[in-house]
């Protein structure tokens, strides 16, 4: 009581923090020595004690000499009986515990406090046992442990439950065998104690679906008395709900007999997962709606922030489910809680119709000065959901947003801003104008570099396609002006951009890229004579290929007239293709054939399982006639010696198999590679693709496991080996050549069109389609037999390998149509229009 | 006079308190040793192998004794020496009937013997031959014998020099005593020592 009194006199004082104000670690330990004394004097020990944990939690780290030293000067400390004393050595020990050394000294002296009759040791004594226990040390405590977690003391039991929780990440096996003593606790009156024995019955079932079902539904019919065990209960039937969405509907009976608990933590959070669940319909969702509804009038703020935060996510998938709240949420928007207001006013937006916005922004912009910028965020995307509902309203929604833009703010905040800004733009054409000229107005006077960039970045793709590009280049040219370097680079890009797609202004923006070619950075002056050049030599081509799409990331073979500013910087590691290329060179055989150049490497498929005696990989080089098939095989028997390895492949018709390269000889674990060279049908209109089914052959040697060497020259020339393995037998024993030869068939290899496409980063992809043509343009249709829009796109851009552009791999939920555009450069048709 | 009269004779007027550190080979018997001298309701009816160590408390003529139960197992021997330095007094226990690894403890009553925290200090260390009662432990002159405590300068009966800060090895094994029976125990701490030697080998 007396220290308790003290400390708040220390508080008032204020600033200097008394004891703890200026700490170093190096006389802290020097005085640690003083545990070290007989007798001990626990009132020193313990403000020492205190003093070392206090700089173990600022972040001061101890080196493992320090702490061993320390930690067995603590040691000496079990001697002394006061009780607060030896609490602070509990926790000194657990702090400890991670850095320093021989920590398991201690396990006696815990165990016998755990077990002794002091119940203000036990609980404490419990944890740190737990801290400095590892898998190999919790057998000799496993039966202190079962005894704490049925103690009659809820606090040990809790204790030892917790601990338990806590060792299960390192030593699960040996917690499992605990299960009888956490089911005789999870029976326990206590709601702790019943809460920590079903969370530990629970961790140690969690990889068994089944018998986390069952856990559930025993202790959903026994009425659990804990409100915390039964939100945590609801936790668990809401993921396995998840994880099987066709089960029956016991769990959600369940939750809604939750909704009447007499808990409020309880119907909250019953409230919240059905809210949550993925496969909540309306029906489902109108008695959680009501309660929370009911939850919103509560007197208490923290019910009604959560009642009013959980509405919120509604709101953004089910408005209509909210709408009978929205008296309620009106009351809430004069709420003296601040967060509470900024929620209810976002969900009104939300759930509200056309005409209520007008006066709900007027109510905003009373408040928004008030709140702090995470709340600011939510109201910005709450009006970016606004945007996208009612387009119509783009007026009133981008002044207020610019208006906002003025104030004060992080870069978060800033950020949130602009980006709904742009959203409007790139959603709404009819108000690309005046977004562009807020955005414009905003950039004056923006001091975030990458937030400028963005929107300058934004101005060069949006602003020559608008009425009056002109317009935009005085803003654009006045942060080549006035701003950083990083700033003035993305401005000379913007505005060569502008010189690009706009004929009239191409002269004048040379004038200003030669201005800019004064600058004082490298990087702004190197841009703005490199798009000057383009710019200059007229060829629409030309500048449409170097300043459009200058993401390209194609190889393509350098053409005439290309500048030669254009010579990407040579990677000084190789990639993955360079180095294939490279190794297939090295063969003489292949080498000698014409292959041409090489267009593209697969990735390896496994054409074994990967647990078989000799695993097979396949890996699909593709040249312009040909496609290479190099199968890498893998040797994992330490006594065998396989000879002579071939792939034999059945190929089917159009195909040609030009040449085949055997591995002569494949030790143990260090792969070997056969080569099949196979010759593309000529036919473009044949299909491209093809099966080959892939057998393996080869002899097999004995050898010493230890030298690599045979036993004997000859293979298996004596005896008869018969294996039960399936997949691998012989013919028949040709006497005459002495050994046999084995036959592993393998999975078929597969020459799909994902093959021969190549994924391309195009920066501008409508340009780029428009400027292929008409008659390069194919329309057909597909049935795909996919469910959701999600799965045909993912599914599609995997089959054919190819690269997304335009961010359009992403799919907006609810949508029923969706353009997905896919950059292809085929080998085939790159040839065709090369030619 | 016993062993822990010639702790309090040592230290009894100086100070209220007093640590003694017991060690031993692993499973000789020094957690069943202290537990006799705990009263009767808190003694453990189950000794079970020690790990890292344990502190008891009694006291003994007005003197309160910190004994430190160490453990005896060879993970933990190298943790021995942490307590040495501000111990009073070591008691070393040996298992008698455990012949074979007689030649352990005496490497291990060597290694505490010549240790810095141990060399140049007049402390009193005790010599405790546990388990005489079984039919093969070895006689005390056995244990002597395989322990080279003739090599220890022998100085029996002879006045301790104050001056020569040195260890004093106090040992006399009684036949037949042992920890299991509670009587052996007070015979062997408080009654006579007979023998004792200081060490300079």
């Amino acid at each position: 009581m007396n220290s308790m009194k003290r400390d708040k006199k220390d508080e008032e004082e204020g600033g200097g923090g008394g004891l703890f104000s200026s700490l170093d670690k190096t006389t802290v330990l020097q005085e640690a020595r003083l545990f070290n004394e007989t007798p001990v004097n626990p009132r020193k020990c313990t403000q020492i004690l205190t003093k070392i944990l206090y700089l173990l939690m600022q972040g001061e780290e101890l080196g493992t000499r320090e702490a061993t030293d320390t930690f067995f000067a603590m040691t000496k400390l079990f001697q002394s009986k006061d009780i607060v004393l030896r609490r602070m050595v509990y926790l000194g020990i657990k702090e400890l515990s991670t850095v320093a050394e021989d920590v398991i000294i201690v396990t006696s002296s815990l165990t016998k406090d755990m077990t002794g009759k002091e119940d203000l040791y036990r609980a404490a004594a419990i944890r740190a046992l737990c801290s400095i226990t590892d898998s190999s040390m919790l057998q000799s405590i496993e039966r202190y442990m079962k005894q704490a977690i049925v103690d009659k003391s809820p606090s040990v039991s809790s204790a030892g439950l917790v601990s338990s929780l806590h060792l299960m990440a390192s030593s699960g096996e040996i917690i499992r065998r605990w299960v009888n003593e956490a089911q005789e606790a999870a029976n326990s009156d206590n709601m702790l104690v019943q809460y920590h024995a079903i969370g530990l019955l629970y961790a140690v079932r969690k990889t068994d679906r089944l018998a986390v079902i069952k856990l559930v539904s025993k202790y959903t019919s026994l009425a659990v008395r804990s409100p915390f065990a039964t939100c945590m209960l609801i936790r668990i039937a809401c993921r396995l709900m998840e994880d099987d969405p066709d089960n029956d509907s016991t769990y959600q009976d369940f939750l809604e007999s939750c909704l009447r608990h007499k808990s409020e933590m309880v119907i909250y959070e019953a409230a919240h997962a059905i809210v949550n669940l993925k496969r909540t319909g309306a029906r489902e969702l109108s008695p959680a709606v009501s309660v929370l509804q009911l939850f919103c009038s509560s007197p208490k703020a923290t019910l009604r922030f959560a009642a009013v935060r959980t509405l919120n996510k509604v709101a953004m998938r089910q408005p209509t489910a909210v709408t009978a709240c929205n008296l309620d949420l009106e009351n809430l928007i004069s709420d003296s809680n601040r967060s509470v207001a900024t929620l209810a006013i976002t969900t009104l937006l939300k759930t509200g119709a056309e005409s209520s916005i007008d006066r709900l922004m007027k109510q905003i912009a009373s408040f928004v000065s008030e709140i702090s910028d995470e709340f600011k965020v939510v109201v910005v995307q709450a009006i970016r959901a606004l945007c996208v509902k009612f387009p119509r309203k783009h007026g009133v929604l981008m002044t207020f947003l610019s208006s906002l833009l003025r104030e004060e703010g992080g870069l978060d905040y800033k950020a949130a801003i602009a980006d709904t800004l742009i959203t409007i733009i790139e959603e709404n054409p009819e108000a690309k104008e005046t977004g562009l000229a807020h955005l414009c107005e905003f950039i004056e006077d923006c001091e975030h570099t990458a937030l400028a960039v963005r929107i300058l970045h934004l101005l060069g793709k949006e602003g020559p396609r608008t009425n009056k590009p002109s317009r935009y280049i005085r803003f654009i040219y006045n942060r080549v002006i006035l701003e950083n370097a990083c700033v003035r680079a993305a401005a000379v890009s913007a505005l060569a951009r502008f010189g690009a797609l706009v004929d009239e202004l191409t002269t004048n923006i040379l004038v200003l890229l030669c201005r800019c070619e004064m600058d004082s950075d490298d990087e702004v002056r190197d841009r703005a004579a490199y798009y000057r050049c383009i710019l200059e030599n007229q060829d629409r081509s030309l500048s449409s290929h170097f300043i459009l799409n200058e993401f390209q990331e194609g190889e393509g073979e350098p053409r005439e007239g290309m500048l030669m500013t254009e010579k990407k910087p040579s990677a000084v590691t190789k990639t993955r293709q360079e180095t294939l290329a490279q190794q297939l060179l090295n063969i003489p055989a292949l080498a000698a054939l014409p292959l041409g150049q090489l267009f593209k490497s697969s990735m390896p498929t496994d054409l074994t399982e990967s647990e078989t005696e000799y695993v097979v990989q396949c890996i699909k080089h593709v040249f312009p006639q040909h496609v290479v098939l190099q199968f890498e095989c893998r040797n994992t028997l330490p006594d065998q010696l396989l000879e002579n390895v071939r792939i034999s492949l059945e190929i089917p018709a159009g195909f040609e198999l030009v040449s085949e390269i055997p591995c002569p000889r494949l030790e143990y674990n260090t792969p070997g590679n056969v080569y099949s060279c196979i010759r593309l049908p000529d036919d473009p209109q044949l299909a491209m693709e093809g099966t080959f089914e892939a057998t393996m052959k080869f002899v097999v040697k004995d050898c010493d496991p230890n030298t690599g060497l045979p036993d004997s020259d000859y293979g298996y020339d004596d005896e008869y080996i018969v294996r039960n393995d399936p997949e691998v037998y012989f013919l028949f024993p040709l006497r005459f050549l002495e050994y046999f030869w084995f036959y592993l068939q393998l999975e078929e290899v597969e020459v799909a069109t994902g093959d021969f496409l190549v994924k391309v980063i195009e920066g501008d992809f409508q340009s780029a389609w428009d400027g292929l043509g008409e008659e390069n343009q194919v329309t057909e249709t597909f049935e795909l037999p996919y469910k959701s829009l999600e799965e045909a796109v993912t599914k599609i851009v995997k089959f054919l390998s190819l690269h997304p552009s335009e961010r359009s791999d992403r799919v907006q939920a609810g949508k029923t149509t969706h353009t997905l555009y896919l950059s292809v450069a085929s080998l085939r048709f790159l040839l065709t229009s090369f030619l | 006079m016993g062993f822990l009269d010639k702790l309090v004779s040592l230290f009894g007027i100086k100070k209220k308190e007093c640590r003694v550190v017991v060690v031993g080979l692993d499973n000789s018997g020094k957690t069943t040793i202290l537990n006799h001298f705990k009263p009767t309701e808190a003694k453990d009816t189950l000794i079970v192998p020690t790990i890292g160590f344990a502190v008891e408390q009694f006291k003994y003529k007005n003197v309160v004794f910190s004994a430190w139960d160490m453990s005896g197992q060879s993970r933990y021997r190298n943790l021995w020496e942490q307590y040495y330095r501000d111990c009073q007094g070591i008691i070393f226990v040996i298992d008698s009937a455990d012949s074979l690894r007689l030649v352990v403890a005496k490497d291990e009553l060597d290694m505490l013997l010549e240790h810095e925290n141990i060399q140049a200090r007049h402390i009193p260390i005790l010599l405790f031959a546990n388990k005489m009662d079984l039919k093969d432990a070895m006689s005390p002159l056995e244990i002597s014998r395989s322990l080279e405590l003739s090599k220890l300068q022998l100085t029996d009966m002879a006045p301790i020099e104050e001056a020569t800060l040195r260890p004093i090895v106090y040992y006399e094994f009684l036949q037949g005593q042992s920890a299991r029976a509670a009587a052996d125990i007070s015979a062997a701490f408080k009654g006579n020592v007979v023998h004792y030697s200081t060490v300079s080998r």
